[in-house]
């Protein structure tokens, strides 16, 4: 009886370190755009009409997402690239219309999570055959929404473990990743 | 007579928080007084040092003759890329502006006074027997094998590289490195007024971490990413990355062409054209460990 | 005596705590380090006391498992010397670390990022080996009080004392490896493991001299082991000498001249004149560890305040810990009458009777079979199978080039932590124990978890907090100011990739159409065909993207030059292709 309070004790203890201190602590980052409980933004987003509905690739806004290092917010001109015009009989595109006049040259930005010292280069995964709904599509994957749907993202969410996990081959075998670089310097400096 | 418990535990905590406030009063102290904290360092003040440092250069260097290196020894697949350095000593002058590329480039930052007194600088590259002296980013590197957390690590690509954040300060490298190449932040640089971001690419290192020449791993890695990325859309172009057309910042900064860095494994580098039909040298104590920077000296 | 000595240390423990705090916030800088190997008082002290640390093992688990006999209240005091060193000691490496909250990264495990320590350096030796000798100095200690009480828990001493042998040379060859696997000219030497041992064994037996003459009673074969000791490291110290050139002459003086007193009767024979020699070999062993620690270091002079606060604090420390702990300890030792004058070592004492086996050593028993044995067995077992699989595991980790000889040093003391750990347990200590010290079990085993728990996660990585936001015009023209020098255009698959962002929502990635957005939701785009294009030219198209058209939003600000040229030759490619 006792050396199981000993052991409980001792289990317990180790997993309260682990939740204090590690990342499943934090509570879950919402994005910045109009999902429940996320504040108040310029312009509410709709990622899955634009998305899915209309088949524009993720890098038609995000312009960095196949190429760059960072993926990039997209800026008001971008989005009257399409929106100079009225695109549906919808009623509403008046009100998107009106409200796109008044926005900001920059309407999104967040703060980054990722430390300084990470090099995450966003191109050379799209290079390498990475989608993104494989980091962004998130959890919710299963038929139901996903993530970027509902506009979070799954890629906060990630630590070194997660990408040293994929880099390894060890997740996302279905997709056939070959596998990455895992030496320190490739993604560190 | 004798001391009951729990007068004993009331001394002993007693003597305990007095000491731990007395022993922090510099803190609070100098959070109060140094008006340094926070400071950038005037441009000039890094050449200034950079001149001192050349004035008080004394080391010399034993060089020894060593075969070409070859490709290294790593688990699984061998890399098509070994990278490094060759100094020519008889074009090199001592004009010390490798130093001072290598400083803005990395934001090597600046000493204390007493420090500098000593002739105990940050800077990476040294003037030794009249070249430039630097890591050597040896095959075998004695630095790596202590390191105990694997802070000193090996890329395939033959560069000794450097973890910051996974380094926890032993200085167990500094002591294995036979030619002493490497720095310890012994001050807080950015806290003391002694450090400048002149290159955003470079991270600053905090204090308490060992730092030395990385062969500008940040521009091999751009060029490796970039070349990733656009090889994926490029028709008909090799997988391979070379990383040809990468400069250091000291061999860029040279005036006579003295450092020359390149791929030792590829033909058409310019290092393994500036060393064909010549003897490399290292030194002496360098030698057994495979060093990937090496030197050519006079006429041979 | 006692209340004087800790009222000593406790004098000496308030500058010790002050230079403590200095040179736990200042770092590095406020003590003196080495030119050549940037280590310094710190882990000299860290040498030392641990150096320390293993008489008590050898005085009491050494000689038992030996059959060497000593009287029970020296063993005892030995034993609690060593828990009291070893805490000391263990707080040195963390001073001389440069980023003290990144000690959990020597941990030979993988930790929560998925990345292992280098289990192949001397330090994660270290690390491993010293825990494990703490553990299980404790548990030997624990085993030794309670089984006062409880005599049937006393079978389990001399089996314990077989595992803590081999592993106190292991601990002390390890940390001489610290040294010897370097290539330090100094630190040269396949004899260190030798030289650190004797060293240790020397000074420990000191410092238990020392202890016992404050008790006011002496043990003639200690003195006896002193000047053994000090001929053999004599021996040594002249052999680094003929193979390095060496030699460390104050240490010599103190450590190996001085004790050579001991010959005479009437030092030997008197309180204060052992007393004297033992403080003499420790003032010269301290000084040795110095000098080898810094081998560029000319003068002492050299060494500052906080050095000496350091050296002040350790003292201070262990006098005030040792003799405070010796009062709670004082129950165990002084009862039963047993008074202790000239105690030789080859004198039968009483209670040590109770250590034999019963049948008495006159009739040959298997080793094998004996009743030790078959307590240790299964432990043993334990251990065994708990050491090959921890290095199977350790071999596999992947991204480490890490080899058998590496693991080698860590094989040990996996062994004697399984083995001692369920010794301990087989001796029915937790059967039959009062709640009050089940609690203080339970909050062992927390703290332990929290520890453990700390060493898995480490700290977080602070988050760079760098404002992401689109990418505008001037910052990605300071980006390639380095293009704009080098004066190169840009390639054809970097604007490859640019068409594949911007343009190819309408114009596809073939330069055709894509085919599910237009039509159904905006106007089509003219097609790219080779003769069009150079009916327009190059400044026109040029224009086009630049300025816009129909239907199509101007990229001035958001397009460099450079990057719409080559837009443009992309687009011949694209149109040249069909």
């Amino acid at each position: 009886m006792k050396i199981f309070i000993v052991i409980f004790s001792l289990m317990f203890a180790f997993l309260w370190a682990d939740f204090l201190l590690g990342r499943g602590g934090e509570p879950p980052r919402e994005g910045v755009s109009d999902f429940p409980g996320a504040p108040s933004l310029a312009i509410p987003f709709n990622h899955a009409l634009h998305g899915d509905s209309l088949g524009l690739d993720c890098a038609a806004c995000h312009t960095g997402s196949r190429s760059q290092a960072h993926a990039y917010f997209p800026t008001r001109k971008d989005c009257m690239d399409c929106h100079r015009l009225p695109l549906t009989e919808n009623a509403g595109i008046e009100k998107l219309d009106s409200a796109l006049e008044k926005a900001p040259e920059e309407p999104w930005s967040k703060a980054s999570v990722l430390p300084a010292h990470v090099v995450f280069h966003h191109g050379v995964h799209a290079a390498a055959g990475v989608s993104c709904t494989d980091c962004h599509g998130g959890v919710k994957t299963s038929g139901a929404v996903r993530n970027y749907e509902v506009n979070t993202y799954g890629g906060e969410k990630f630590d070194m473990k997660t990408c040293l996990s994929c880099h390894r081959g060890e997740t996302f075998k279905d997709r056939g990743y070959k596998r990455a670089a895992t030496y320190c310097a490739a993604c560190h400096r | 007579m004798g001391m009951d418990r729990r007068d004993f535990l009331k001394t002993c905590s007693l003597l305990a928080v007095g000491g731990l406030l007395f022993g922090c009063r510099k803190n609070a102290l100098s959070e109060i007084s140094d008006g340094l904290a926070g400071r950038i360092p005037d441009e000039r003040l890094f050449e200034e040092e950079v001149r001192l440092a050349l004035s008080m250069s004394r080391k010399e260097l034993d060089l020894v003759a060593v075969p070409m290196p070859k490709a290294l020894e790593t688990k699984g697949e061998k890399s098509p890329n070994r990278f490094g350095m060759v100094i020519d000593m008889a074009a090199c002058n001592g004009c010390g502006k490798c130093i001072l590329a290598c400083n803005r480039e990395n934001n090597v930052p600046l000493v204390t006074e007493e420090d500098a007194a000593r002739g105990r600088f940050m800077h990476w590259i040294e003037i030794r027997g009249g070249a430039p002296f630097m890591c050597a980013h040896c095959g075998s590197a004695p630095c790596e094998k202590v390191c105990p957390t694997g802070a000193a690590s090996h890329t395939p690509d033959g560069l000794s590289t450097m973890m910051y954040k996974r380094c926890t300060g032993s200085r167990f490298c500094g002591a294995n490195c036979p030619m002493q190449a490497r720095k310890f932040n012994f001050n807080d640089a950015k806290s003391l007024g002694l450090s400048r971001q002149f290159n955003k690419e470079v991270p600053l290192r905090s204090k308490g971490v060992m730092e030395k020449c990385s062969l500008c791993l940040h521009r091999l890695q751009d060029d490796r990413l970039r070349f990733k990325t656009e090889s994926a859309v490029a028709p008909g172009a090799s997988a391979e990355w070379r990383g040809r057309g990468v400069k250091t910042a000291c061999m860029e900064a040279c005036p006579r062409k003295a450092i020359v860095f390149g791929n030792w494994l590829d033909g058409e580098s310019p290092l393994v054209k500036a060393v064909s039909g010549r003897t490399l040298y290292a030194p002496r104590s360098l030698a057994p460990f495979d060093p990937s920077v090496l030197f050519l000296m006079e006429g041979r | 005596m006692a209340k004087l000595l800790r009222i000593l240390g406790a004098v000496l423990l308030v500058p010790g705590l002050m230079a403590l705090c200095s040179a736990l916030q200042v770092g590095p800088a406020s003590w003196f380090t080495d030119e050549k190997s940037f280590w310094g008082m710190p882990i000299c002290l860290f040498v030392f006391w641990i150096g320390l640390a293993h008489a008590g093992t050898l005085l009491s688990a050494v000689f038992l498992a030996l059959g060497v006999r000593l009287d029970r209240r020296t063993a005892l005091l030995a034993e609690l010397s060593t828990l009291c060193s070893l805490s000391l000691a263990v707080v040195f490496p963390l001073v001389h670390l440069g980023v003290i909250e990144n000690f959990y990264m020597v941990a030979p495990f993988v930790d929560s990022r998925g990345i292992f320590a280098n289990a192949g350096s001397p330090l994660v030796w270290d690390f491993c080996c010293i825990a494990v000798y703490g553990l299980l100095s404790f548990l030997f200690f624990h085993n030794h009080l309670s089984s006062r009480n409880v005599p049937a828990q006393e079978i389990i001493r001399k089996p314990f004392a077989w595992l803590l042998l081999p592993l106190v040379l292991w601990v002390h060859s390890v940390v001489s490896l610290d040294f010897a696997a370097t290539f330090v000219p100094e630190w040269q030497g396949a004899f260190f493991p030798v030289y650190f041992v004797v060293g240790a064994v020397y000074s420990g037996l000191a410092l238990v001299n020392c202890l016992l003459c404050a008790e006011g009673y002496r043990v003639r074969l200690l003195e006896k082991l002193m000047i053994f000791s000090s001929w053999f490291i004599g021996v040594i110290w002249g052999w680094d000498y003929l193979t390095k050139g060496v030699f460390f002459t104050w240490a010599f003086v103190f450590a190996g001249l001085l004790p050579q007193l001991l010959w005479v009767g009437a030092v030997r024979d008197s309180r204060v004149g052992r007393l004297l020699v033992g403080l003499s070999v420790l003032l010269g062993l301290f000084l040795e560890r110095l000098y080898l620690v810094s081998p560029s270091m000319s003068e002492l002079p050299s060494l500052g305040l906080v050095d000496l606060g350091l050296v002040s604090f350790s003292a201070g420390f262990f006098l005030l810990f040792y003799f405070g702990l010796r009062r709670f300890v004082g129950c165990f030792v002084d009862e039963g009458g047993t008074f202790f004058g000239d105690v030789d070592g080859s004198e039968m004492e009483e209670d040590l009777s109770a250590t034999e086996p019963a049948e008495g050593d006159e009739k040959y028993v298997n080793p094998f079979s004996s009743r030790e044995f078959r307590t240790i067995r299964l432990p043993l077992l334990l251990g065994i199978l708990a050491m090959l699989l921890f290095t199977v595991w350790c071999l596999n980790v992947p991204d480490t080039d890490l080899t058998l000889v590496n693991m080698l040093p860590l094989t040990y003391p996996v062994l004697a932590l399984v083995a001692g750990i369920s010794l301990w347990v087989s001796s029915g200590v937790l059967r039959e124990i009062s709640r009050r010290v089940l609690l203080v079990v339970v909050m062992f085993c927390v703290l332990f978890g929290v520890l453990a728990g700390i060493f898995f996660v480490g700290y977080p990585s602070e988050e760079s907090g760098r404002q992401i936001r689109s990418l505008s015009l001037t910052e990605r023209e300071n980006n390639s100011e380095k293009e704009k020098n080098t004066e190169r255009d840009i390639g054809l698959s970097s604007s490859a990739l640019l068409w594949n962002a911007r343009c190819s929502s309408c114009h596809g990635s073939d330069g055709k159409l894509n085919e599910k957005f237009v039509r159904e939701y905006y106007p089509v785009p003219n097609t790219l065909t080779l003769s069009r294009l150079d009916s327009l030219g190059e400044d026109s198209l040029y224009q086009v993207i630049s300025r816009g058209r129909t239907n199509m939003n101007s990229y001035e600000g958001r397009l460099t030059e450079k990057e719409i040229r080559g837009l443009v030759r992309y687009m011949r490619f694209l149109a040249g292709e069909e």
